[in-house]
């Protein structure tokens, strides 16, 4: 094995983590290799450098703050839930009064559709819109022409 | 009882079962983060965060990994977020910037005084250098030194708690004490 590989496995090999067969090549190579053995013990002393570092104690409050903090998030969350709930009721009765308003006043347009075939509706709508106005337009004039045109298709 | 036990009956709302597992777990926890904030009270709200988590997502719990391994993937995420929160704080922070002048820069996160009462000033100066040399890592690199150097996991639980693989930690294992090694050598040798 060549120095590089062994020392790109070194720090797997330090920490137990090689199999059986690969950690007994590198531990041949590294003992008969001063180049090798020096750089297993640097990392080996670094690792035990990083080891001097107390530790800190959960507070004695720890348990008492957490169970606090999970009531508060239970109650918020209960308190969508019942929001939810009545939205949920609320849907199935919103929906059913919305699209019957809707039915009637499709129904109401195609209602007016419909009549607007019938002689007294016509009038209704020539009434509002002026139509009689045009009567007295001179014979054979453009006015009079459009007014016989109109009385024949609605045979007024 | 084992730890996917008490899961399962937390699961079913047994509130005491969620209390052993706090009670079993809390300081292992807060020493992860500790390790990465470097002070007690963040640390602790990360803790505090992380147990919350578990609760609330315990009725989706499946007994597929060990339950530590799901605290520290927890615990690591809200620890870097955190660091990383803290980071673009001090970037607009004036009076941090002056501090950054005159401590040197690369701190990310000063060792508070309060969290280490007992320890000598050879110690809290000793604790410091280590400090200053993780955070010159990579998080993924710094993460795994602590799960590995810290909390003694294998490279297959810490694979699992940073969702890679064995190679991959492998990887940042070695080119992190190839750094530390660096960084610590020079000072540790003119300290002793």
């Amino acid at each position: 094995m060549k120095c590089q590989q062994v020392q790109r496995r070194l720090s797997a090999f330090l920490d137990g983590e090689l199999s059986k067969k690969q950690a007994s090549r590198i531990s041949e190579h590294v003992s008969g290799c001063p180049h090798c053995q020096q750089e297993a013990e640097s990392l080996t002393a670094t690792w035990k450098q990083l080891g001097e570092m107390h530790e800190v104690d959960p507070s004695p409050h720890f348990w008492i703050k957490l169970n606090a903090r999970i009531a508060q998030v239970e109650e918020r969350r209960f308190s969508l839930e019942r929001v939810r709930g009545f939205l949920d009721r609320l849907l199935v009765p919103a929906t059913v009064v919305a699209a019957s308003g809707v039915g009637l006043w499709i129904g109401g347009a195609l209602y007016d559709v419909q009549r607007a075939d019938e002689p007294e509706v016509w009038e209704q709508v020539t009434a509002s819109l002026y139509l009689d106005a045009l009567d007295d337009f001179p014979a054979h004039s453009i006015g009079s022409d459009y007014v016989e045109l109109l009385a024949d298709q609605n045979d007024l | 009882m084992t730890d996917t036990d008490l899961m399962m009956r937390v699961k079913s709302g047994d509130k005491r079962a969620f209390k052993s597992i706090v009670e079993t777990y809390q300081r292992r926890v807060i020493n992860v983060a500790y390790r990465f904030l470097g002070n007690r009270e963040d640390a602790e709200e990360v803790a505090q965060e992380t147990f919350l988590r578990l609760y609330l997502s315990a009725k989706s719990y499946q007994p597929k990994a060990e339950l530590f391994t799901y605290l520290y993937t927890i615990a690591t995420r809200l620890a870097l977020n955190r660091l990383r929160k803290r980071k673009r704080l001090r970037w607009f922070s004036l009076d941090q910037l002056q501090e950054d002048t005159a401590d040197g820069p690369g701190r990310e996160f000063p060792s508070d005084p309060a969290d280490q009462p007992d320890l000598s000033s050879e110690q809290a100066e000793r604790e410091a250098m280590i400090r200053r040399a993780l955070d010159t890592l990579p998080a993924a690199q710094k993460t795994a030194v602590v799960l590995s150097r810290y909390e003694g996991l294998s490279y297959k639980q810490i694979a699992e708690v940073m969702e890679t693989s064995v190679s991959a930690v492998e990887s940042k294992l070695h080119r992190a004490k190839q750094t530390l090694k660096k960084k610590l050598s020079g000072y540790f040798e003119e300290f002793q």
